[in-house]
């Protein structure tokens, strides 16, 4: 079986990444995903302080020392956005490199003196899981158990304030509180994380998993288990790669597969995704075509009078022959032989179905809006394709037209007649 | 032996201060200041890719090729952005991370026939310069670092002299610099190449997060306390100058790193800056002639 080590470390990284996880969507709501970035690396000189106070490695003191420091930075950018007009980004970027300035020129510092064991410093730049202890363990199961009992605790104002930071406020709630709660729950869990799982990949952590909900779903609840969910799986490929593959450290596999998640997430996700979202528009685009196409042909070949209904496709331009199979398969055209053919039923009505739609568009223009009827044309090629059968009634309604009497044709074409222009 | 080994090491680190000013400065103008840290990160696999490609001994043109880990990841931002409807602070993390760790994993598959550690391209060691020189028919010519880092600064300067106008407007008004026709992405591209340039031959330096450090912190500086864009540059270099020299002597004087020190004295001159400028200026006014609300 698998050695209890592998164990241990397996569930203590589940453990760190579907917590980072779930104070992640928070960070990702308010659009500060890269501050976990910058406390991750501004952790550093806090880390080699308290190092160099207390000379030993005793996971306690580095965490506050690594909280601390956490902490100041995250004042520095406040500092700096109050004081200055710098913008937020660039506030970020000079606290991280001020703060993880101070930390390496003390690193190198610390590593003259040769204070007992330093090479535990290091493990705090790309993470060691491998060297996970039970007192980590147990830092993992405590953090994890206060995120937690946080945000059961103010639920209902956390989730106000992601949703909408004015109108949480208008509402009375705290919301420098829930903040504060907020970067508490970041540091809090950055500074336990950071030396198993190193700078970058808490960097990660907090900000890929919540980027892959953001492709699933607009609820929150599932947000936040979507998030926390890719964390855990992406916790445990990493893990299992880094275990597997001699030699590999865990942290830069964890990033590859929560990465990965995202890239998929983003491309295939049904609703959200690039690739299903450019089929829709693929698909809308030929529904206006086949439908203008439609049209044209039922007010060509039916509301003119005395014309041959036979459709003849030599005369069609090349984009509207494109159309001729889909037509064909869909029943909206009979063929007759290979040049010639006819509206079947359903395409016939069709055609009528838009066009009187376009009529009913221009006619509530020109007469609710007193837009003059030659301008309502143009617009009325856009909303007929868009117009569902609710709408439709409710304009009907508004016009004081009911269903059996529809003078909609004739009045279109009066219409038509008063300002000469003689198109659909 | 030309120069002191101090003397270069405050070159290479002014140097390399400078080209990142300059460079960052239009970050910073842009709000892309997180952007440089991305970049930064992002040229690591690039770096190792040059020197598993180049052998043992490192070669400037396959570095220089590194540096088109800059633009990959500049397009993978816009890529999550635009087409993924992710937003932009998202974009950035989710982009550098993955090549970073790319980076890093690739060190560890490789460690056999890549001479380099991951510690040593975070921070660079700078101590280390002097020894490493350039040969040229048996003539020792110099720190290799210095030459590397004078060419950037070379490119630099062309490119900024030869793009100022456009630079500079799509630098305040990407829209407006659009509009007038200025081809904006490609200026945006080229900045981001001498961006990661930069970052690429400040490695071995100071390493690839501590030129973060001089692409924002000596052009937000200079930015509080200058109006036009040519004195912000200017206030840049000074400012490198200062971190450079200041750092040197900060490291010696505790016995710690000079990269580090270099960045954290750039640091505290803006923190001192910040000061500065409070108490010559007195509290805010919404009626100052030139920041205030009402002009």
């Amino acid at each position: 079986m698998l050695d209890p080590n592998f164990q241990f470390v397996l569930i203590g990284i589940i453990l760190l990444s579907a917590t980072a996880s779930l104070v992640g969507t928070y960070n990702f709501f308010q659009k500060q995903a890269l501050v976990g970035e910058t406390i991750a690396h501004a952790m550093l000189p806090g880390v080699v302080i308290a190092f160099m106070i207390s000379g030993v490695k005793n996971p306690w003191v580095l965490l506050l020392g690594a909280g601390i420091s956490g902490w100041l930075s995250v004042l520095f950018i406040e500092w700096i956005k109050r004081e200055t007009r710098i913008k937020a980004d660039a506030a970020m970027a000079i606290s991280l490199t001020f703060f993880f300035g101070i930390g390496v020129l003390l690193m190198v510092r610390l590593q003259q003196m040769e204070v007992g064991n330093q090479s535990g410093i290091d493990h705090y730049l790309f993470g060691k899981a491998a060297a996970m202890t039970r007192e980590d363990g147990r830092m993992f199961l405590i953090t994890a158990l206060t995120v937690l009992s946080i945000m059961l605790a103010h639920h209902r104002h956390i989730k106000l304030v992601c949703f909408n930071r004015d109108y949480a406020q208008s509402l009375g709630v705290p919301v420098k509180k829930i903040d504060i709660y907020l970067s508490f729950m970041t540091i809090l869990v950055i500074a336990t994380g950071i030396k198993a799982a190193g700078i970058i990949l808490m960097a990660a952590l907090v900000i890929a998993p919540a980027a892959t909900a953001s492709f699933w779903t607009n609820k929150y609840g599932l947000f936040l288990f979507i998030a926390v969910a890719v964390g855990a799986v992406g916790g445990i490929s990493g893990v299992t790669a880094s275990y597997f593959i001699s030699g590999m450290p865990t942290g830069p596999w964890i990033i590859v597969f929560l990465f990965m998640f995202s890239l998929i997430s983003m491309l295939f996700a049904p609703r959200k995704g690039y690739i299903p979202r450019l089929m829709r528009r693929a698909a809308a685009r030929k529904k206006i075509r086949v439908e203008n196409l439609l049209k044209s042909i039922y007010y060509e070949f039916y509301r003119q009078p005395n014309r041959s209904r036979v459709l003849r496709f030599s005369t069609w331009s090349a984009t509207e022959r494109e159309l001729l199979p889909y037509l064909v398969r869909e029943g909206l055209v009979e063929r007759a032989g290979s040049q010639q053919g006819t509206l079947s039923h359903k395409g016939y009505s069709e055609g009528k179905r838009i066009y009187r739609l376009h009529c009913l568009w221009e006619i509530y223009l020109w007469r609710k809006m007193n837009i003059s009827a030659e301008s309502t044309h143009s617009d009325a090629e856009y909303i007929e394709h868009i117009i569902t059968p609710e709408v439709e009634k409710m304009i009907m309604n508004d016009l004081g037209y009911c269903e059996r009497f529809e003078p909609l044709a004739e009045i279109h074409e009066y219409l038509s007649k008063e300002d000469t222009h003689a198109h659909v | 032996m030309l120069m002191s080994d101090a003397l270069i090491i405050i070159s290479v680190g002014f140097l390399v201060a400078v080209n990142a000013g300059v460079a960052g400065s239009f970050m910073v103008l842009r709000k892309l200041s997180m952007i440089g840290d991305a970049i930064s990160h992002a040229v690591l696999p690039g770096i190792i890719i040059a020197y598993l490609i180049a052998g043992q001994r490192e070669n400037f043109f396959f570095l220089a090729g590194a540096a088109l880990m800059g633009v990959v990841v500049t397009l993978m931002i816009e890529w999550f952005n635009k087409k993924g409807r992710l937003p932009t602070d998202a974009s950035i993390g989710l982009s550098f991370t993955f090549l970073f760790a790319v980076g890093i994993i690739l060190i560890s598959a490789y460690t056999d026939s890549v001479d380099i550690d991951a510690e040593c391209v975070l921070f660079g060691e700078i101590a280390l310069v002097p020894f490493y020189t350039y040969t040229v028919f048996g003539y020792e010519i110099g720190t290799k670092a210095l030459w590397d880092n004078l060419f950037i600064l070379a490119l630099i300067i062309v490119f900024v002299l030869a793009m100022y106008r456009p630079l500079a407007i799509t630098s305040f008004n990407e829209e407006y610099g659009q509009s007038i026709g200025i081809r904006t992405r490609s200026i945006r591209l080229l900045l981001m190449v001498m961006v990661s340039l930069t970052t690429v031959f400040a490695f071995e330096s100071v390493g690839a997060i501590l030129v973060v450090a001089f692409l924002v912190i000596p052009p937000a500086t200079a930015l509080l306390i200058s109006r036009r864009l040519h004195h912000m540059l200017l206030i840049t270099v000074l400012l490198a100058f200062f971190s450079a020299v200041g750092g040197f002597f900060l490291a010696e004087l505790i016995d710690g790193s000079i990269a580090g020190a270099m960045s954290v004295v750039s640091g505290l001159l803006f923190i001192g800056v910040v000061f500065g400028k409070k108490f010559i200026q007195g509290p805010k006014k919404i009626l100052s002639p030139h920041q205030g609300v009402l002009k």
